[in-house]
């Protein structure tokens, strides 16, 4: 068990390295639990946006099943979906084609 | 025969909420397998999992804190409760509106939610959304 933690620590470090530079994005995942609202009040919370421009990420995903919040390096990404994932919405990241 | 308190029927329904290793599987379940796209290197699919693999953490995270702060509450708010009426302090409502709405989507449940997001309201101090803002979603669904 004690060996798996170095592994870890080397291969984030090494993925974090090489691809810092490539586009991805944060992306807003539809789901059935989670109320308007609410969503609206965590994506203006997280991303620090108006409320109307909230609102519009809302709506997207609503229609389309997913709406991208947020593009830019993957750390940032990352770092967002989690904090959207810590307030119970569905967020995932993926590379921008 | 006494007539249970509506909380304290929400409180009986809500300790089911806080079965953690239950906890683990609808999180699991809900979020799937990564999505990796053809145009993903190795490396980019590497990452995708990583990304992936923290965000169910991250959620799982939120969860167990909400429902822990909610289960430490439970037995003050019902033994209270059954003393007639309960005072919650500023923390306390944020503690429960938290874990309500929590329980909610952990479970599926609406009318959770829907409760969540009523105390939600208290604890924000006014809805979290305008009544503008609300005509405006009416809209455009």
């Amino acid at each position: 068990m004690s060996t798996a933690t170095p592994d870890l620590i080397e291969r984030t470090e090494t993925t974090s390295e090489t691809i810092s530079d490539r586009p991805w994005s944060t992306q807003l995942i539809n789901d059935e639990f989670n109320s308007m609202d609410y969503v609206i009040h965590v994506l203006q919370e997280v991303l620090q946006i108006e409320q109307s421009k909230a609102v519009g990420y809302m709506l997207t995903a609503h229609k389309e099943g997913k709406a991208a919040v947020f593009s830019g390096g993957y750390e940032k990404a990352r770092g967002i979906a989690q904090r959207l994932n810590a307030h119970m919405l569905m967020a995932e990241v993926v590379k921008d084609d | 025969m006494p007539e249970t308190h509506p909380i304290l029927q929400l409180l009986n329904q809500l300790e089911g909420a806080v079965d953690m290793p239950a906890l683990e599987d609808r999180v699991n379940e809900r979020f799937g397998s990564p999505k990796i796209g053809d145009n993903y290197d190795p490396l980019d699919a590497m990452a995708a999992e990583e990304a992936h693999a923290a965000s169910k953490a991250a959620f799982l995270d939120g969860a167990r804190e909400r429902l822990a702060g909610l289960k430490q509450l439970i037995p003050d708010l019902r033994a209270e409760l059954e003393g007639g009426e309960a005072q919650l302090s500023e923390g306390q409502l944020r503690t429960l509106a938290n874990g309500v709405y929590a329980a909610g989507v952990i479970m599926g449940d609406h009318i959770l939610v829907a409760v969540g997001t009523q105390l939600l309201t208290i604890v924000n101090g006014g809805p979290l959304v305008t009544l503008e803002v609300a005509h405006e979603i009416e809209e455009q669904l």
